[in-house]
């Protein structure tokens, strides 16, 4: 199949085998999240407040973490206690949960038996969770819901493109003006605006769902344009017209010849637009109008850095996932880059 | 060309365009008239006993939160209490050290021996910031505002409501907050400067509630009481374009506004304390307010040095304390402050206008029992919050009142330790069991609720979260929801769509009898199950007993041993279950002298002395 | 449109948080209900929305206690300010880096500028306005937000000009720096381009200067591709906008807008969605005139 040697293609060139490397490893991470993460999304440690992340050591032969005290509880110092740690157990057990879905099971890459320690790779926040596996379980969300989103707006944007670009006509131009009326709002005016007319009638549960549907609503009049492009230059080939004369429905005609090839281009299209969807959920949720507290999800998570607080303070580890949410928006970037390379030598940008 | 759906919307963009930019660049107050006049110093003015200083210099702070009105009788915020507590004053006010009453506008008074009548003898010779003079007239008419009756059109006699009682023509907090016992007390002018109220029972605090009403000008809004346009007075409009109809007797007057960004103060030229040489008072010229979104943008800007005086929040102070060298400035510990957080459930057992319970019934058996609740204030971590949330800048509040007013703090109550066994042992008493981790009632239910807080709050949010934590070691499921604060006004006092919800209090005059719109049954403010016709339970008819005596008995030691037994049935009950008190902190620039920061006075209870180098 | 029906959807009648409010005369309330049809079915009320737009009026703001219409004109003036800031910066940064990353193609220059390209895509605006703030906290060589200072109003002229420019830095930096990116990527690709082209060989030919060469032939025609997404770049600014105001607390439209719809303050959002696509529409008709403009051959065809 294209898809195969289009991957094959991919891979082959180093950007491409590094974001998606990149990428395959930040879904690994997301899917096995509990296994990575030493402590649940909602463990908190009134004790252990912006906790600095916990240096790691050598001692006693092995690895171990560093045990802190709290000097001064009013600004929330913590400082080494010189010689003492907790030492690190590979495989250890650790609060419960289910791989994969499938059987129940208590252990974790990484833990420390000690309750009296913490392990805080990525430090604490407000109430002591611990932000390096907020990071993980909040991965989640923010990966999930791009794919989830494309498959809705690449569903809908073929759907009116490819129809408005197959049957031309007053088709074509009414679903064009809607187009354009979409892609002439401002994108996060629109966004907050659904959001406030929706919000009110699911529940906080049903939140993530509604994200997905308001972005996907905003999402897929861009891709709608480019693939009725794409549809009206293949529809002069002459298979087509062939198989227009010889009477083949319509249906039948945009399954058979106009999909396969359409495929490619959406594959490029859908890898562009999932940044996208991660930042517009990002977005919401800094807000305080998406993910609520207490789940964790990567917008939600700094919107808590936001605090003034946290910037006097110097509480900088509160702001890494700003820097995950970086660093898998520039790989999809990469990869579509690369994707679009490998689909239309004609479009790459030398 | 494309066709761009908002052609249709061309001509009238361009008129709002044109309107706005238009608007906009009108931001020039109208032209003032000449200034009232200034009259001589009065012969009781007050001397303050500061050192003296020099005139002219500025004050800037910052102010969280915008004005909706400058009309004492209409306002409902703390933003607008703030500016409106500048221009006026009551006869009136609190010894910043002992908070006893002392002298303000009135010079002295005289309560009869039955306890019944309070003369008060005004100071002569004081005049409003526009050089009127301020006499009884002007005290008789703030209380004609508040018990104004309406008035059959024909008959000339006073319209009664449904339940029989008389309606007012302009009801505002003070209408309600000076009735006693449904009845309003007397107010007699004995001559230009002598005023009696008479109580219509004994009624101890009335020297505090009553004296301390923030008297308006006769001669100002005389006409609109009469026509019935007093409550549309003193309207931001009015702030906006003709602030020198807002007329007062405290230190400042109202010279501009401009909403959502600034307000400016300028002294009130006729203000009645002067200093030991005889000098007019206050020393500062303008007061510049900024307006910002919430306290930490005021904490930001005064760590900066952009301000003259802010009060700080716990978890701010670390960071705020820093600059102390180089932004020259003092922040000092006040000790406990006013302030409560606390949670409570939905005690109402009424149906909304579609018949539907305003608490499902289920839900409604548990809330109701005592044991549920005090099962929940068991489970709550409350060390952890003063440590975690508020940097041990907190104290844990075990009841009603505050530590910090000593001399009414029952320390014998009963009090609730984190204790998770203790919770859910009186689970186990209420029948409830735990299955596979979630609590469950003996019918079956998952012992789950809503929790509502403002969303505006950081430190509350993260109480929230905490909360939510503690509940579900127990079992419990809480679903948060974080709304605005209007939102959350309007479901606990209107719609009553709710659960439970975490909310506070701050401020508050000292005296028990203060909170009797929170305690008593039938009080606007009784959280739980507010305004009642009659006391829904036992221990709520209790505590309305309670307080009523409280009113009634002058003798300290015989209200204080009422209010210990208030506080005891609050602590048993938990209607209301109290978290935590953050502390007080305030902070001031270095420039300013005179400074005397008291823990019940703030750091600006002496404002008229205040002075500092004239800003360059 | 769109945004009214929205508007209805949410639940309950619109001006209960304004019957919460106490102040607010009954008669007034009444008044309102009939301006705006609200005992009427939505498209009625739509009607008279409309209506009333057209006179200007746009409602009561309930937070604010104004018309809404002196509300949004201040921050209007704010948010045009900061785009159009943003905007200048922006293209004036972007194209002449795009210009050099063409001339000199695949040089260390062009590595690196590309590559800072693409981080600068990839970062959320708000993000990146959130790291601004973090160093203006610690260095304190920038204020911390908001358009103007305390003292503003009684700084003269000169110093007002200043003192809104020194609080424009950080947010003109932090919507300009994405914009940057995708304009200069575009920008190169686009110069290559038409370096290529035909024209340019021939002009070469004749011996014009490599000078006039890029300037004259080249750049005009690399831009219209370019001026022609004016209009999106304006749409996706002005949404970049309402995210680093908010960081920020630049009071701007974008501001005013997640306020309101916290506190529900209906006839303040509904105004400012329309201000914000009234911006961008704006925003196309100057694209299309600039285009038309700076293309003779558009001209060219209209003349026909």
């Amino acid at each position: 199949m294209i898809i195969f040697s289009i991957f094959r293609e991919v891979l082959r060139r180093p950007l491409g085998a590094v974001s998606a490397g990149v990428l395959v490893a930040l879904y690994a991470a997301a899917v096995l999240a509990d296994f990575f993460a030493p402590y649940a999304t909602n463990e908190q440690d009134l004790e252990r407040t912006y906790h600095p992340p916990t240096a790691l050591i050598f001692q006693d032969g092995g690895l171990q973490v560093q045990a802190y005290e709290l000097v001064d509880p009013t600004e929330a110092k913590y400082e080494k206690v010189v010689g003492q740690g907790y030492p690190i157990h590979f495989f250890g057990k650790g609060f419960e949960y289910r791989f994969l879905g499938l059987f129940k099971t208590q252990r974790h890459l990484f833990t420390i038996q000690n309750d009296a320690g913490r392990v805080y790779l990525l430090g604490s926040d407000s109430t002591g969770r611990d932000v390096f596996s907020r990071l993980l379980f909040g991965s989640r969300v923010s990966l999930f819901i791009g794919l989830l989103g494309i498959t809705i707006t690449t569903t809908l944007g073929f759907l009116v493109g490819g129809l408005s670009g197959y049957f031309g006509g007053r088709i074509d131009f009414i679903a064009m003006r809607l187009v354009e009326f979409m892609m002439a709002m401002p994108g996060l005016y629109l966004l907050l605006a659904l959001r406030s007319a929706l919000a009110p009638h699911f529940a906080s549960d049903q939140m993530f769902f509604v994200i997905i549907l308001i972005l996907s609503l905003i999402g897929w009049a861009g891709t709608a344009r480019v693939l009725r492009g794409m549809t009206l230059s293949l529809r002069q080939n002459q298979y087509v017209m062939a198989a227009e004369s010889m009477g083949q429905s319509p249906v039948v005609i945009l399954r058979k010849h106009i999909l396969p090839n359409l495929v490619s281009y959406l594959l490029v299209a859908a890898t562009l637009s999932i940044p996208g969807y991660i930042l517009g959920e990002a977005a919401l949720s800094f807000l305080g109008l998406g993910i609520q507290e207490p789940s964790a999800s990567w917008g939600l998570m700094l919107s808590q850095a936001q605090d003034v607080k946290v910037f006097y303070l110097n509480f900088w580890w509160l702001l890494t996932p700003g820097f995950a949410i970086f660093i898998t928006v520039i790989a999809y970037n990469v990869l579509g880059d690369v994707l679009r390379d490998v689909v239309d030598p004609k479009m790459k940008t030398r | 060309m494309a066709l761009y759906p908002s052609d249709i919307f061309a001509p009238q963009l361009q008129l709002l365009l044109a309107a706005s930019v238009i608007l906009s660049g009108c931001g020039s107050e109208r032209q003032r008239p000449s200034t009232g006049v200034v009259a001589p110093i009065p012969v009781d003015a007050l001397v303050v006993d500061f050192p003296s200083g020099e005139f002219d210099s500025n004050i800037v702070e910052t102010l969280a939160g915008d004005l909706a009105t400058v009309n004492p009788l209409v306002n409902e915020t703390l933003a607008g209490s703030a500016v409106i507590g500048r221009i006026l004053e009551g006869l009136i006010t609190l010894d910043p050290n002992t908070g006893e009453v002392i002298p303000n506008l009135a010079k002295s008074w005289e309560i009869s021996a039955d306890n019944l009548q309070y003369t008060f003898h005004l100071r002569r010779g004081i005049h409003w910031s526009d050089g009127q003079p301020f006499t009884a007239d002007d005290v008789l008419f703030t209380w004609d505002c508040f018990f104004a009756k309406q008035l059959d059109v024909d008959s000339g006699e006073p319209v009664l409501d449904e339940n029989g009682r008389v309606k007012y023509r302009y009801s505002s907090r003070s209408t309600f907050g000076q009735l006693i016992n449904g009845q309003e007390p007397l107010v007699e002018k004995l001559d230009d400067y002598t005023v009696r109220f008479t109580t219509p029972e004994v009624y101890a605090p009335f020297l505090l509630f009553g004296g301390g009403e923030e008297i308006l000008p006769k001669h100002i809004l005389q006409m609109s009481f009469d026509d019935g346009t007093l409550m549309d007075q003193w309207s931001v409009e009015t702030a906006i374009n003709e602030p020198w109809k807002i007329v007062g007797l405290n230190m400042f007057v109202l010279e501009s506004y401009r909403p959502g960004e600034r307000i400016v103060f300028a002294k009130n030229p006729n203000y009645w304390k002067v200093n030991t040489k005889g000098q007019r008072l206050p020393y500062v010229a303008r007061v510049i307010t900024k307006i910002v979104q919430d306290q930490n943008s005021s904490n930001v800007a005064f760590a900066q040095g952009l301000t003259d005086f802010e009060s700080i929040g716990p978890d701010n102070v670390a960071w705020v304390k820093r600059g102390e060298e180089r932004f020259d400035y003092t922040v000092l510990d006040m000790g406990p402050s006013s302030q409560t957080n606390f949670i409570w459930f939905n005690l109402n057992p009424g149906q909304n206008a579609e018949g539907v319970a305003y608490v499902e019934p289920y839900k409604f058996k548990w809330f109701s029992d005592q044991r549920f609740r005090q099962a929940i204030s068991h489970g709550i971590n409350r060390e952890g919050i003063v440590r975690g949330v508020y940097f041990n800048r907190a104290d844990i509040l075990h009841g009603y009142v505050s530590p910090k007013r000593k001399l009414w703090y029952n320390d014998a109550i009963r009090k609730y330790p984190y204790s998770p066994e203790t919770s859910l042992q009186l689970f186990a008493e209420m029948g409830f069991t735990l299955e596979a981790g979630q609590l469950k009632d003996p019918l079956g239910n998952s012992i789950e609720f809503s929790l509502m807080t403002n969303s505006s709050s950081g430190l509350r949010v993260e109480m929230a979260t905490v909360f939510k934590e503690n509940m579900a070691a127990l079992g419990i499921d809480v679903e948060l929801q974080f709304l605005d604060f209007n939102t959350i006004i309007n479901k606990t006092s209107d719609s009553f769509d709710y659960e439970a919800c975490m909310l506070g209090l701050g401020g508050g005059a000292p005296d028990p009898y203060a909170g009797k719109d929170i305690l008593m049954s039938g009080g606007r403010l009784h959280q739980w199950y507010p305004q009642q016709v009659e006391p829904a339970t036992e221990w709520e008819a209790r505590i309305d007993a309670l307080m009523r005596e409280i009113g009634r008995h002058t003798d300290v030691e015989v209200r204080k041993k009422y209010f210990f037994e208030v506080q005891e049935i609050l602590a048993e009950q938990q209607p209301l279950i109290f978290l935590v008190s953050p502390k007080d902190f305030v902070g001031y620039r270095n420039r300013w002298q005179n400074v005397d920061p008291t823990p019940l006075g703030g750091v600006t209870w002496n404002q008229e002395s205040l002075w500092a180098e004239p800003n360059p | 449109m769109l945004v009214f029906i929205l508007m209805s959807l949410a639940p309950g009648d619109f001006l209960t948080p304004v019957k919460a409010q106490r102040d607010v005369p009954v008669e007034l309330i009444q008044a309102i209900e009939i301006e705006f049809g609200l005992d009427r079915p939505w498209y009625v009320q739509y009607w008279k929305w409309l209506g009333n737009v057209a006179q200007g009026n746009l409602g009561h703001s309930w937070a604010y206690k104004l018309p809404v219409v002196d509300l949004i004109g201040q921050r209007l003036l704010a948010t045009l300010l900061l785009s159009v800031s943003a905007f200048v910066f922006a293209w004036s940064i972007a194209i002449p880096l795009g210009v050099l990353a063409a001339v000199y193609k695949d040089s260390i220059f062009d590595r690196i500028a590309s590559a800072l390209a693409y981080a600068a895509l990839s970062i959320p605006e708000f993000f990146l306005a959130l790291l601004f703030v973090f160093v203006a906290a610690q260095t304190g060589w920038f204020p911390l937000g908001g358009a103007t200072s305390i003292e503003y109003d009684y700084l003269n002229w000169f110093g007002k000009v200043g003192d809104r420019a020194y609080h424009l830095i950080l947010p003109t930096l932090a919507l300009g720096i994405g914009s940057i990116a995708s304009i200069m990527r575009i920008m190169r690709a686009n110069f290559l381009d038409t370096m290529r082209a035909e024209y340019v060989t021939t002009a070469r030919a004749k011996g014009l200067s490599e000078f006039a060469v890029i300037f004259k032939h080249t750049l005009r025609n690399a831009i219209n591709p370019l001026v022609s997404s004016f209009g999106f770049a304006f749409s996706g600014l002005l949404s970049g906008a309402l995210m680093v105001e908010i960081v920020l607390q630049y009071p701007g439209i974008g501001q005013l807008m997640y306020q309101s719809i916290l506190r529900e303050d209906q006839f303040v959002v509904l105004a400012s969605v329309m201000m914000g696509c009234s911006m961008l529409v704006l925003g196309n008709l100057l694209a299309d005139i600039l285009l038309a403009w700076s293309d003779p051959r558009i001209r060219l065809e209209k003349k026909k």
